[in-house]
């Protein structure tokens, strides 16, 4: 505690000696000042925060009792003694009232005084300190609050720059080929930046000079996407190539090298003076593209933003290097498919297809195939089979396997026979499985022969099951095969596929299996083009690198009875089947039998004459489009694709007995060929529609 | 997918009857005629054409009809086409006016019984 300071105020020179005289007597410690009149007492208490003050009343010029009324006004908690004559009662009662804090009567008693101004001091002292330590308290709280609130806002920029990365990793690692990563890469850097221009670019080179700068070698991304946005390719490039080339970092780089892009401007937005680059590289350190980012002037990149973008271009490296790892495997892929798996899938209405084939990370050969068939009776055929071993030799036997197999299908052959004859077939040295299912779309009955081949998948809405049910692999010799049969539910989808997708590197078969059938299950109604993938990528991640994987899914879709598409080659081959397939359709329909076959004929008739006009050295294809709507049938049949003179066409019976079929027919010659357009009112439905 | 025919010769009483069985459109009809041509001599009285087994035959199969009655015309061979009277190809032959060129009968007896009588 400081020591207290008192004024003492007083006309009466005697008193203004012998006052101070008793306070530093009998209060030792304390600092006594004082004044002669009020006047220039007032000018001192402006000055000073006294701890008390002692007046007379009776001066001249300014009184006690004025001078109380300023200081109640200057200094509220300074505690005022007054001075009184002998006997003013009165005058005492109108200073505590006007609010001195006490009164000391003349001829002044020495102990009630010092008692009086002792207590006075006291009791300031320690309303000052109170109101001290309430002001640091009061400051201290402020600064705690000021704390949490920097707190919780670095918090929660840190939780959104968090959730943006999040983001940006989702959007990199879901995009599908370099163009979508990159296009991915721009948009998040803008993002996680606030950078009004970014620009990306992926490279595919040795990393030498001369690449670096072939403009053919980049791929490249700009953001945000703009008419107005001016710069040309060539320069981006230039850049992108800067960034590679240098050592450590591409803050070496001096301003000039962004001079091209510098000028240009986007949406109002640049000219740039703020730019950040970093090159993106590989595993190896070796250089797979370039990110340049750019803000206006004055609007520099903080550390924190670097750092992101930093993480960034890791997370970028990583989808560039997977993307190109899946994209050489898939063109590997292509190739294999090319030369010994089926060409295209066969178009069957009522039956959606789809097959991949995934080659293993080695240079020899496996021995998977798949084949896909359309069987005389209409029926489809569908194979899966892998050759024990790998190389030209196990290329070899498959490749033998496969044709033979696909010749004796062909024949209309049921499974039983087909497994003997290929046993003749096999020597003593070939160990091969494979599976062969005959589909009726129609009836959705299978009849199929495993030889010791992994169990085709069913998904239908109740589940996955497997049909398990099977005989040794082909090469075990003195076999009676008998062949088993089962029938699907309604749009179940049949999957068959190489061990490659069940034999994932630390998984067991049986966990390969609830694996598959996990992802079945749950994807079981997407497209089945997805569900395929989808069952791949389960398998993708950890694969061991030696696995081929073919997988071939057929799912049964019911046909619909407003319409029918039929695309096929232009063959004569193909007009059975676009029989069966209208018999099949127009069952579904109710069109009964006799009109049934009018319009079967009729089509047919069309399909003839265009397959009659496509027919050449390449592949043409015709289609036909089947609807009906309010009892009136309309068809349409047209060759796509090639474009051939008039050789007198619908000669003699032909138009005649579509005419007669049909009632309405219109040959209507386009650009790319000649299209036929029937309509046929249908009077007799199997059943009346409601 | 192919389409399925199947040719049959055989003779009843010195008279050659062709059975087919299937189905005939433009991948076969060129294949069945020659079949049929070959197998028809001069000596012969004329030729019964079975189509009870044939499940579908467009105007292919009309032409192939109609040049076989062409051919066996300009060799003097009479010629009877045979099939149920409620064959759905039998529509299909009358709207396009074989039966103008060709007889048509509803079974190979009664095609038989008639070329007998000289018809």
């Amino acid at each position: 505690m400081t020591p207290p300071r008192v004024l003492v105020v007083d006309d009466d020179t005697a008193l203004l000696e012998a006052l101070p005289e008793t306070i530093r007597l009998r209060m030792p410690g304390t600092a006594v000042e004082i004044c002669a009149s009020a006047v220039p007492a007032l000018e001192q208490i402006a000055a000073v925060d006294y701890d008390a003050i002692v007046s007379d009343i009776k001066m001249p010029g300014m009184d006690g009792l004025t001078l109380l009324s300023r200081v109640r006004a200057l200094r509220p908690d300074t505690p005022v003694l007054l001075i009184t004559g002998h006997g003013e009662h009165d005058l005492a009662i109108r200073s505590l009232r006007a609010g001195a804090y006490d009164y000391v009567q003349k001829p002044i008693d020495r102990e009630y005084f010092v008692a009086s101004l002792g207590r006075a001091v006291q009791v300031r002292q320690l309303r000052r300190q109170i109101s001290d330590q309430q002001r640091v308290l009061t400051r201290h709280a402020g600064r705690l609050e000021e704390t949490v609130q920097e707190r919780t806002t670095e918090l929660r920029q840190t939780v959104e720059q968090l959730r943006a990365l999040t983001d940006v990793a989702t959007a990199i690692h879901g995009a599908r080929g370099v163009d979508e990563v990159l296009k991915s890469v721009v948009d998040a850097a803008c993002r996680l930046s606030g950078a009004s221009l970014a620009m990306a670019g992926f490279y595919r080179g040795d990393g030498q000079a001369a690449t670096l700068a072939d403009p053919a070698r980049w791929a490249t991304d700009i953001a945000p996407e703009s008419a107005g946005l001016r710069i040309a390719r060539e320069d981006v490039v230039r850049i992108f190539a800067a960034i590679c080339g240098t050592e450590r970092s591409a803050a070496e780089l001096p301003d000039t090298t962004f001079a091209p892009i510098a000028r240009a401007s986007v949406n109002g937005d640049g000219p740039w003076s703020s730019f950040f680059a970093l090159p993106v590289r590989g595993r190896l350190g070796q250089p797979l593209g370039a990110m340049v980012l750019a803000r206006p002037a004055g609007r520099a990149f903080t550390p924190e933003t670097r750092v992101q973008l930093e993480a960034l271009t890791l997370q970028v490296a990583v989808a560039l290097e997977n993307t190109l790892l899946y994209e050489r495997a898939r063109g590997t892929a292509e190739t294999l498919q090319r030369s010994l798996l089926p060409e295209r899938l066969p178009e069957i209405p009522g039956v959606v297809l789809s097959a991949r084939y995934l080659p293993g990370n080695h240079e020899a050969v496996g021995g998977d195939w798949y084949d896909v068939l359309t069987l005389p009776n209409g029926h489809i055929g569908l194979v899966i089979g892998d050759v024990a071993g790998r190389g030209v030799w196990a290329a070899a036997v498959m490749g033998q396997l496969r044709n033979a197999l696909r010749a004796y299908a062909l024949e209309g052959n049921p499974p039983a026979l087909i497994a003997e004859r290929l046993t003749r077939l096999v020597d003593d040295r070939t160990m091969a499985t494979l599976v062969y299912l005959m589909v009726d779309p129609e009836t959705r009955a299978v009849r199929y022969l495993n030889l010791g081949h992994l169990p085709p998948l069913i998904v239908s809405p109740e589940g996955v099951t497997r049909l398990s049910a099977g005989a040794p692999p082909l090469g075990v010799r003195g076999i009676a095969y008998r062949e088993d049969t089962a029938t699907l539910a309604p749009s179940s989808t049949i999957m068959v596929y190489t061990d490659g997708l069940l034999e994932v590197r630390g998984e067991s078969i049986d966990e390969g299996f609830a694996r598959v059938t996990e992802v079945l299950r749950r994807c079981g109604d997407a497209p089945v083009d997805d569900l395929v993938e989808r069952v791949l990528l389960s398998a993708l991640a950890g694969r061991t690198a030696e696995d081929d994987v073919a997988l071939v899914a057929l799912r049964l879709a019911p046909l619909s009875p407003e319409r029918l598409d039929i695309r096929l080659p232009a063959v004569p081959a193909s007009l059975a089947q676009v029989r069966q397939t209208l018999r099949r359709w127009l069952k579904s329909a109710e069109v009964g039998p006799e009109e049934a076959y009018d319009v079967m004929t009729a089509i047919n008739e069309a399909c003839a004459n265009s397959i009659e006009h496509a027919y050449g050295p390449t592949d043409g294809l015709f289609e036909c489009e089947v609807a009906l709507a309010g009892g009136m049938l309309t068809a349409t049949v047209r060759d796509i694709g090639r474009w051939r003179s008039a050789r007198g066409q619908y000669r003699g019976h032909g138009l005649k007995l579509m005419e007669a079929l049909m009632g309405e027919v219109q040959v209507v010659p386009g650009p790319t060929g000649t299209a036929v357009q029937m309509r046929k009112r249908i009077a007799r439905q199997g059943r009346v529609r409601v | 997918m192919t389409t399925a025919v199947e040719v049959r010769m055989t003779e009843e009483a010195g008279i050659p009857v062709a059975a087919l069985e299937g189905e005939i459109d433009l991948a076969n009809a060129a294949e069945v005629r020659s079949q049929i041509f070959g197998m028809v001599s001069n000596t012969a009285p004329g030729l019964v054409l079975d189509l009870s087994g044939v499940t579908y035959l467009d105007s292919r199969g009309v032409q192939l009809i109609l040049e076989l009655a062409e051919r066996l015309k300009m060799r003097h061979l009479k010629f009877r086409v045979a099939m149920p009277e409620k064959s759905l190809i039998r529509r299909i032959l009358l709207l396009t006016h074989v039966d103008a060129v060709v007889p048509l009968d509803t079974s190979v007896d009664q095609a038989l019984g008639m070329m007998r009588e000289g018809a």
